[in-house]
């Protein structure tokens, strides 16, 4: 059977590197900590005003 | 759908009282008023600054976040849910959470800035027209970008992974992919959004009422809160209908430009 062979891309087209499964899972935590940063941006104004929300009065002036 | 559209239209060619009994025709006599309200030239500005600026934003930023989600990564789920609360929650309470975040007195906003050196001192951002106005816009744009950015993220979804493979193998680089075979497939659900978003903007009160309401003049005024103020402080029901209908023109126009000259759904060529 050569027609698998045929539809591969050949070898030169791309030069970049296959990451290895390690640096992988690296880049993929990196990302999860971007989205936490990204989390906390949107979730900001509204943890600001629940951390209001169980202050007293008295508290909060 | 029509009923409310045809009033608005009946209406502004009536003459109204102040408590809105109706004296009859009037011809243009509200038109004139409107093109002759002193503060509608720096109301239009404003209106084409806080539509345009806010919608040009939200897109980028969208598009770029969308980008982001469409990575995979532990937690992704549960960023998506959290990047709609801003979307969910009322306006106006996230509007009411940054008024008193930017107060120069006790807001955690401005002590903030103060403490990590960006301001020399707490500033009101809310106290003078120019401020109050950029600040209102970026609030517009951060209760605008989940929406637009799930378009987005949904038109990302559309795009057929072998398409990908395919700019992969010819050799094209992440940018090139990106402009060259993402970004065009993106054009009708960029359409989408952007139109939605101009519409929402631009009819948009409740920030600007919340944020810039209480200064005085017109100097942060859009066309929407000019016809509020109206109605509300000086009971000018007339005029107000008036300038809705000039209102709902604008809007038809800006969209019939947008349309032809972007031309978003037209066929990618492959």
């Amino acid at each position: 059977m050569t027609r698998g062979a045929v539809l591969d891309p050949p070898r030169t087209v791309s030069t970049r590197t296959t990451a290895t499964p390690r640096k992988r899972d690296r880049k993929r935590w990196g990302l999860t900590i971007i989205g936490v940063v990204v989390a906390l941006v949107f979730l900001m104004p509204y943890l600001i005003m629940l951390s209001g929300a169980f202050k007293s009065r008295q508290e909060i002036l | 759908v029509l009923f409310p559209v045809g009033f608005m239209i009946y209406t502004s060619f009536r003459d109204l009282s102040r408590f809105g009994k109706d004296r009859g025709w009037t011809g243009f006599d509200n038109y004139k008023r409107v093109f002759g309200l002193d503060p509608l030239p720096t109301v239009l500005t404003n209106t084409l600054v806080w539509t345009f600026g806010t919608v040009l934003a939200t897109v980028l930023l969208s598009l770029v976040l969308a980008q982001f989600l469409n990575k995979k990564f532990p937690g992704r789920k549960i960023l998506r849910m959290v990047i709609i609360v801003p979307w969910a929650a009322s306006v106006v309470m996230t509007s009411t959470v940054f008024v008193y975040g930017l107060d120069p007195f006790y807001g955690i906003i401005n002590k903030f800035l103060v403490d990590v050196g960006i301001l020399d001192g707490p500033y009101g951002f809310l106290k003078n027209a120019t401020s109050g106005f950029l600040s209102a816009m970026a609030v517009a744009v951060f209760v605008s970008v989940p929406f637009t950015t799930f378009v987005v993220l949904a038109g990302l979804q559309t795009i057929p992974h072998d398409v990908l493979e395919a700019a992969q193998i010819d050799g094209a680089g992440k940018a090139a992919t990106y402009w060259q075979v993402i970004f065009p497939m993106l054009r009708p659900a960029l359409a989408v959004a952007a139109i939605i978003n101009i519409i929402n903007v631009f009819n948009s009160l409740p920030i600007l009422k919340t944020m810039t309401g209480s200064i005085p003049g017109y100097d942060a005024d859009t066309t929407t809160t000019l016809m509020f103020k109206l109605i509300q402080s000086d009971r000018q029901i007339d005029t107000a209908s008036a300038l809705s209908v000039v209102n709902f023109v604008v809007i038809l126009v800006v969209i019939g430009i947008y349309l032809k000259v972007v031309k978003p759904m037209r066929e990618v060529n492959a």
